[in-house]
């Protein structure tokens, strides 16, 4: 006899607000200290990411990921390896990563966050490369060469990774620019930057190849290295609005079949939903102070509900889940 | 002394002298079958020689020489040299006929091996790995100490200033007997190099920075005469070099240093047998580098010994028959941050055996070398040489022999990227050459034409290889080098004066076989740092108490690591005078180099100095 059991489930497809930012503060460094893998462990879970390592004993080498509270700023070559440029973690924490990532390196998505969207991380310039670009070394030039004028870059490629597949589109994000005809628009990127990856949509792992314009038929001239933190942050433009603020707050966050916007102030308010990759769903003109938008026909995924009044634009991620009903069917 | 009829020999310096169909007595030493080894074409310098030359070092005294591509980082520092597309490693160094190149790195560094330090020094390219052993592949460069018994007390000081702040003081001083000498050698050599050089059109001449050197030298030589038929020297070299590592001109400073610290001790014994001589010879080399660079807190040393013995015996059972045997036994061992906790030694047995063959129209050589490294059987390395004149005056020769470089123990165990499986570089070559000498009492011509064709077979290199985080060594491609070697050497005589001419080029192709990621390189493409054109004249001129050189080198175009090098002339100037008499000579000199003033790099990024000039003294006085 079959007896068919109809069990339903609920599924809560949990967005990005939902996953824990990787910080790296978790790993208690003092300052000054890092980790290499030397402890064999293969690489470093943090939040929601694994971050590889391969470290070889028998050489005392590693390669993929360190995690470092290192803060020389002033010290150059190799053996100031694993220090990030701004002297310590996004925002005056004292953790972050470092890749030295010759080839492609990885970032493994984890546990529920994996195959989910990531609105970006922190990124800036190893304390060893920085040097090595702004006054060149015995192997490595000087950005801009003996004139200035050389155009050099040191360019961070993202790309993702989903179902096995790599995605057609990329990051990219420049570590170092000296193409501009005007030098003094060249730069080092010495300050932590908030690298926008939303738009590679759904990431089971992130990839990442440095290129640079310095470069000999044995690879690669600067040093392949840069630093990371706080990935899965928020753009941070964001989270400054979502912070200061006042001009809407939207209920339920996360939502199902509908969201309600409310408004904080007065007059006319153009209100957007927004996919990921920019496109307007919905645009709606309102002096009301709470706008109902129905959300039933949308898939589920990460959206973006955006205003604009007369003072300020504002947005917000609007992670949408839906209630999936299984069948499962047993026999007896 | 054993004098023994002997087939013809090569080089120019002996070509010079031997004309004749019916080949002069030689003077046979138990190391001179090796050293005068049939079918190249080499050079060879005296000390006199060397004292009127604009060279201080081997490096210096190569770069004028036809067959030698320098690759020079600039005045003062690092050279190595690339003969017939080898690479540094394929050119052996020999001090009296040990090998010097150090087991780290399988070379050395030319420019810190001073020509005061020999008596002689000759230059050989080829292959002659069968005789001479690991590394012989590219060229062999032999600096030889010797005694002349005859002299008493010789005196010898040459002084000089030049442009960058270059200072130079050398001193020899020679007391002896017929059974007893004594030379002491000392020198010192420093340099601010702090010279200006271009960086492009309309941006002001930057100057070179941290690129200063110091030099301090000295060699004590003992020769004992024991009796008629033994004899026994006994040499130290020591040597500390200190140099700043210039920055790049892609580079703002540096302040890198590095310090070389040498000693070498050598022992020879000599006696002759009813037939031949037999040798006893052996070297004890310890040398410390030492690199540090502040700027990045690093801190590098490294220091290795070797000790080396040999014992050989030449001898002549039959007229026109001449045979060598010997055996070499080397151990070394380093100590260095990069191999960790290891002190990596190996020990190395060779066993050697030639038979030369003379007769009036044509000689004969054939080698062989069986060599074993630690508990390993290295390939068997035969050599066949032949010689054949047509006409007193024109020869016409061949060589043919297998090569083989052994891994250097950075290649082994270093840490990371050493490769303890790493095979030695094998392979074979081949050469063939004429040579037509011409000479009457006013005019000499020599003439010759040199082909080779040579395989190397598991070329070893260091690059990072897929999925490798860091550089190692493996046996990564195979070369084929093949080329043209023309010479014309010309003097004339008249009333007092001499005049003489010398071109040489070189046409070199080395050429990597197989697709390479990294180092990038494709199939059929030209090695890095090996130029395929390279001309050299030099015009000599002497009248009286005045001598005058002139030297030009073309080298062509060659690729980099980042970029080509373009081609590039320099033009190199000598006047000296010498004024003689009985017992001694003084003499006053004047260098001016890069006469032209030629804005160049030899390697990528590195640059080289404008017209600079050199001045000073010579005074020898002898009793």
């Amino acid at each position: 006899m079959m007896i068919k059991i109809v069990f339903i489930t609920v599924f809560l497809i949990q967005m990005a607000h939902a996953q824990s930012v990787a910080n790296f503060e978790a790993y208690n460094l003092s300052e000054g200290e890092y980790i290499n893998g030397a402890d064999g462990s293969g690489g470093f879970r943090n939040g929601d990411i694994f971050l590889p390592n391969e470290y070889n004993s028998d050489f005392m080498a590693w390669s993929g990921w360190a995690i470092s509270a290192v803060t020389d700023v002033t010290t150059p070559g190799f053996t100031n390896q694993y220090s990030a440029i701004p002297g310590g973690g996004y925002n005056g924490s004292g953790h972050y990563a470092v890749t030295y990532a010759f080839g492609n390196n990885n970032i493994k998505l984890t546990g529920e966050a994996a195959g989910k969207t990531i609105p970006g991380m922190y990124v800036t310039n190893n304390t060893y490369s920085y040097y090595s670009m702004k006054d060149g070394d015995a192997f490595s030039k000087k950005f801009g060469g003996i004139t200035g004028n050389d155009a050099d870059y040191f360019l961070l490629t993202i790309k993702a990774y989903h179902n096995g597949l790599i995605s057609n589109d990329s990051i990219d994000f420049y570590l170092a620019d000296y193409r501009f005809l005007d030098n003094t628009k060249d730069y080092i990127v010495d300050t932590w930057e908030w690298v926008d990856i939303s738009e590679l949509g759904s990431v089971d792992s992130l990839t990442f190849r440095l290129s640079s314009s310095d470069t000999g038929i044995f690879g690669m001239n600067t040093p392949a290295y840069f630093c990371i933190d706080n990935v899965f942050d928020s753009n941070p433009s964001s989270i400054e609005e979502n912070v200061l603020s006042t001009e809407f707050v939207l209920k339920p966050n996360p939502a199902n079949e509908y969201v309600n916007v409310h408004f904080n102030s007065d007059g006319m308010h153009q209100l957007e939903l927004l996919d990921l990759t920019g496109n307007i769903l919905r645009s709606i003109n309102s002096f009301a102070e709470k706008v109902q938008l129905d959300l039933q026909s949308l898939h589920s995924g990460m959206y973006i509900i955006r205003t604009a009044s007369k003072e300020r634009t504002s947005s917000k991620y609007l992670p949408k889940y839906k209630v999936q009903i299984t069948f499962h069917s047993f026999n007896f | 002394m054993l004098l023994i009829w002997l087939g013809g020999v090569s080089t120019y310096a002996q070509a010079v002298v031997d004309t004749s169909l019916t080949m002069p007595a030689i003077e046979i030493t138990a190391s001179n079958i090796r050293n005068e080894s049939m079918g190249f074409s080499g050079r060879s310098w005296d000390a006199e020689e060397m004292l009127k030359l604009n060279a201080q070092n081997v490096a210096e005294l190569l770069s004028s020489e036809s067959g030698s591509y320098l690759k020079s980082y600039g005045l003062g520092s690092i050279a190595t040299s690339s003969v017939r597309g080898g690479n540094a490693g394929h050119t052996l160094l020999l001090w009296n006929g040990l090998p010097l190149n150090s087991p780290m790195l399988a070379q050395l560094d030319l420019s810190l091996l001073p020509i005061f330090a020999a008596e002689s020094v000759r230059f050989t390219p080829g292959s002659n790995t069968a005789l001479w052993g690991s590394g012989a592949i590219g060229g062999i460069i032999d600096l030889q100490n010797t005694a002349d018994f005859s002299k008493k007390v010789v005196v010898q000081n040459k002084s000089g200033i030049g442009s960058f702040g270059r200072f130079l003081q050398q001193n020899k001083i020679l007391i002896g007997n017929q059974k007893f000498q004594s030379i002491t050698r000392l020198s010192l050599e420093r340099a601010e190099n702090d010279f200006f050089y271009n960086v492009g059109r309309g941006i002001p001449d930057k100057q070179q920075t941290n690129a200063s050197f110091k030099q301090h030298f000295i060699m004590q030589e003992l020769y004992w005469k024991i009796n008629a038929k033994h004899s026994f020297s006994l040499q130290y070299w020591g040597q500390n070099s200190n140099r700043n590592i210039p920055p790049t001109i892609v580079q703002s400073k540096s302040e890198a240093q590095q310090n070389d610290v040498v000693h070498r001790l050598f022992f020879d014994l000599k006696g002759t047998l009813k037939n031949g001589v037999w040798n006893v010879k052996g070297g004890y080399f310890n040398e410390r580098l030492d690199y540090r660079d502040q700027q990045i807190l690093l801190k590098a040393e490294s220091h290795f010994s070797t000790f080396i013995g040999e014992m050989s015996s030449t001898w002549s059972p039959l007229k026109g028959h001449l045979f060598l045997a010997g055996m070499t036994y080397t151990k070394s061992m380093a100590q260095a941050d990069g191999y960790k906790n290891q002190v990596p030694e190996e020990d190395r047995t060779a066993l050697f055996v030639s038979w030369k063959y003379g007769s009036k129209k044509y000689n004969s050589q054939f080698s062989v070398r069986q060599e074993f490294l630690d508990n390993t059987i290295l390939p068997f390395i035969p050599s066949l040489t032949l010689e054949y004149y047509f006409q007193p005056e024109f020869k016409i020769r061949g060589k043919f022999n297998r090569n083989y470089r052994l891994p250097s123990l950075n290649d082994r165990f270093w840490i990371p990227g050493g490769n303890p499986d790493i095979l030695p570089e094998s392979g074979w070559s081949q050469e063939t050459g004429i040579d037509y000498t011409l000479k009457n009492k006013k005019f000499v011509f020599l003439s010759s034409l040199t082909a080779y064709h040579r395989i190397i077979n598991n070329w070893i290199l260091w690059s990072q290889q897929p999925g490798e985080f860091h550089f190692s060594a493996n046996n990564i491609t195979s070369v084929r080098s093949y080329g043209l070697e023309p010479r014309v050497d010309l003097s004339y005589t008249f009333q007092k004066s001499i005049v003489g001419f010398k071109v040489g080029y070189d046409f070199v192709r080395a050429i990597n076989l197989f697709d390479l990621a990294s180092p990038y390189m494709t199939a059929g493409s030209q090695l890095i740092y090996t130029p395929v054109h390279q001309i050299s004249a030099t015009f000599s001129m002497s009248f009286l108490k005045f001598s005058f050189m002139y030297h030009h080198q073309l080298t062509g175009k060659t690729k980099g690591i980042n970029e080509d090098v373009d081609t590039f002339l320099v033009g190199n100037f000598r006047l000296f005078y010498q004024i003689k008499n009985k017992n001694g000579k003084a003499g006053f000199f004047m260098n001016c180099n890069n006469i032209w003033d030629a804005d160049y790099v030899v390697v990528e990024r590195r640059p080289m100095p404008g017209i600079h000039f050199m001045t000073g003294v010579q005074i020898s006085f002898e009793k």
